[in-house]
């Protein structure tokens, strides 16, 4: 089955045809032939989610398949989860397109490019079977990030926000290496399906711990667990909006995944003894990332600093749905990442029309300013909505079921977590509509000139 | 020979990490990165090499020759390609961070509050 690795070749084809074309493609070529790439991965990985909805599908790239039980081929092996989170990324990407092309003008079709490479790395790491080649995705889609979030390179925030984010996120690709390199050398293999294996023939030690340890901690890093958040806000805040709903919705949420890959395709059989602290520290981890997160969305009146606290909440919130280590709680995290990755999404696009008509991103600064847009805000209030939780959206779904798992599990008490999390970062959310769109409290403008990101229209 | 590398591996990680948190340049910040980052080849070589080993190109040694892992060698060449367009994007950011604020001090820059 071919199929599976269109959704990492049509992408990169693109970017590397519109590099070679470069300024001479026009701008609507560009914006076109990425938005038809994008379409193409939304499209396939949608077949292949249609496809995998049995079980796991593994495509041998080169027919290298096992003989006599060992796997030296490189794979992708495709489940449900991963072929979603690739249809995710896909639309989240025509999106990005689509806004990017109204917000911003520009001369040359690098966003493009940067964003298709963005696009191939993170759909390979949905799609990945290979913890190697998972790691080369990873990087792929952290150095994509990287100069996107400095896109805006004539801002001196731009330059000092994407710094933070790349050095943060290498240091945790060196945790990912170090780990892979310590699998490989217990079990001789790179394949996740016979590292489990390998891994599970003896008894685990200090070894498979500490690889475990810096796999996990690594895809984390990515994930903006606390204690590893702290770059996050910042590479929002200056990333340009519609990248923004690019990393809010899927970025983010791929380190949760990769952790989850890693610990069931990989070391669930060889640890399946300390199953018990695993669960412990990591729905401790996602309490602490949850609440802090949410805390701090609420004290923000920067809009895009308040939707990335929020991300980061929510990360915590997908993370102890992930570390129930369950069928339920997996599952709710899946459709809860969905649901709220479309809920931010259309957060950020929103925020980008509002930055793109009044050329401020402070709710403060635009009190009452957004009046005249009601269908602007009314966007606005089915992301309060779906933040809240409330039942026609699917986050409702994905947050009963991680309850329901709490519950089997004998976390009941986190329940409480989830709850402040989504109370809180929807109110912060309602409160910015009550400021923005009825004009309720005093306007206040900050004593720093006014971002000059948007053009006016 | 083997707990020589490893320690070397982990040598290196730490002090470039070290590197990494104290620095006050960020050429030298990035330069520690590297450094940090010259530990996985390390550990990739020490983890597939043997002892006795040679080079495992077959055209003139015989298959039943002992050869050290050639996977750790292309895992190593990989992660050198990765690791230079990381350097390359975060030198040509810390060429605009100089330019912006007229330093390198990663603790003046300073543009983003809170």
């Amino acid at each position: 089955m071919a199929l599976a690795a269109l959704p990492v070749a049509v992408p990169l084809l693109a970017a590397a045809a519109l590099t070679a074309v470069g300024m001479r493609a026009g701008r609507r070529m560009a914006v076109a032939s990425a938005l038809l790439a994008a379409l193409a991965v939304t499209v396939l990985s949608a077949t292949l989610l249609a496809r995998a909805a049995g079980g796991v599908s593994v495509h041998w790239f080169g027919g290298w398949e096992p003989r006599h039980g060992l796997a030296i081929g490189i794979d992708f092996a495709v489940d449900p989860f991963g072929a979603g989170l690739a249809t995710l990324v896909g639309i989240l990407v025509v999106a990005a397109t689509v806004v990017m092309s109204r917000y911003r003008e520009a001369d040359s079709p690098h966003f493009e490019v940067l964003l298709l490479l963005f696009c191939a790395g993170m759909a390979g790491l949905c799609l990945s079977g290979d913890v190697f080649d998972m790691f080369v995705f990873f990087e792929l889609m952290s150095v994509a990030a990287f100069a996107l979030a400095g896109y805006l390179i004539e801002e001196g925030e731009a330059v000092e926000g994407s710094l933070n984010f790349a050095i943060t996120n290498t240091i945790g690709s060196f945790l990912i290496l170090t780990g892979i390199a310590l699998v490989y050398g217990r079990t001789g293999a790179l394949n996740l399906a016979q590292v489990a294996h390998g891994l599970a023939a003896r008894p685990p030690d200090g070894l498979v711990a500490i690889a475990f340890a810096l796999l996990v901690c690594g895809f984390l890093v990515k994930a903006a667990i606390v204690p590893f958040h702290f770059w996050l806000a910042d590479a929002y805040a200056v990333a340009p909006t519609p990248v923004c709903l690019v990393f809010a919705g899927a970025m983010s949420e791929l380190g949760i995944y990769a952790v989850g890959r890693i610990w069931f395709d990989g070391f669930t059989e060889a640890l399946a003894a300390h199953a018990g602290s695993l669960r412990l520290v990591l729905v401790i981890a996602g309490c602490l990332t949850a609440v802090i997160g949410a805390l701090m969305a609420f004290l923000q009146d920067h809009l895009k600093r308040m939707l990335a606290f929020a991300t980061i909440a929510y990360a915590g919130v997908f993370l102890i749905g992930l570390a129930t280590l369950s069928a339920d709680g997996v599952a709710g995290s899946a459709l809860y990442i969905v649901a709220d990755g479309f809920g931010k999404a259309s957060l950020f696009v929103a925020v980008a029309i509002l930055q793109h008509r009044r050329a401020h991103v402070s709710e403060l600064a635009l009190t009452g300013r957004g009046r005249a847009l009601p269908f602007t805000g009314a966007v606005v209030l089915l992301g309060a909505l779906s933040f809240a939780a409330v039942p026609p959206f699917g986050t409702f779904l994905g947050k009963s079921l991680i309850e329901d798992a709490l519950g089997a599990t004998g976390y009941g008490w986190v329940t409480a977590v989830l709850l402040v999390a989504s109370a809180l970062t929807a109110a912060a959310v309602v409160r910015a509509i009550g400021r923005v769109f009825c004009g309720l409290g005093q306007a206040k403008f900050p004593g720093e000139p006014v971002r000059a990101e948007a053009q006016p229209a | 020979m083997s707990a020589l590398a490893y320690g070397v591996s982990a040598w290196l990680l730490l002090a470039g990490l070290y590197g990494v948190v104290s620095s006050r340049n960020l050429i030298h910040l990035i330069t520690c990165l590297l450094v940090a980052q010259s530990s996985t080849y390390v550990l990739l070589l020490a983890v597939g090499y043997r002892s006795g080993g040679t080079a495992p190109i077959y055209a003139d040694v015989p298959t039943s020759a002992r050869v050290v892992d050639p996977v750790v060698a292309t895992l190593a060449l990989t992660d050198v390609v990765v690791e230079a367009t990381v350097a390359a994007l975060l030198l040509s950011l810390a060429v605009q961070a100089h330019r912006r604020f007229g330093t390198l001090d990663p603790d003046e820059l300073g543009a983003l509050k809170g």
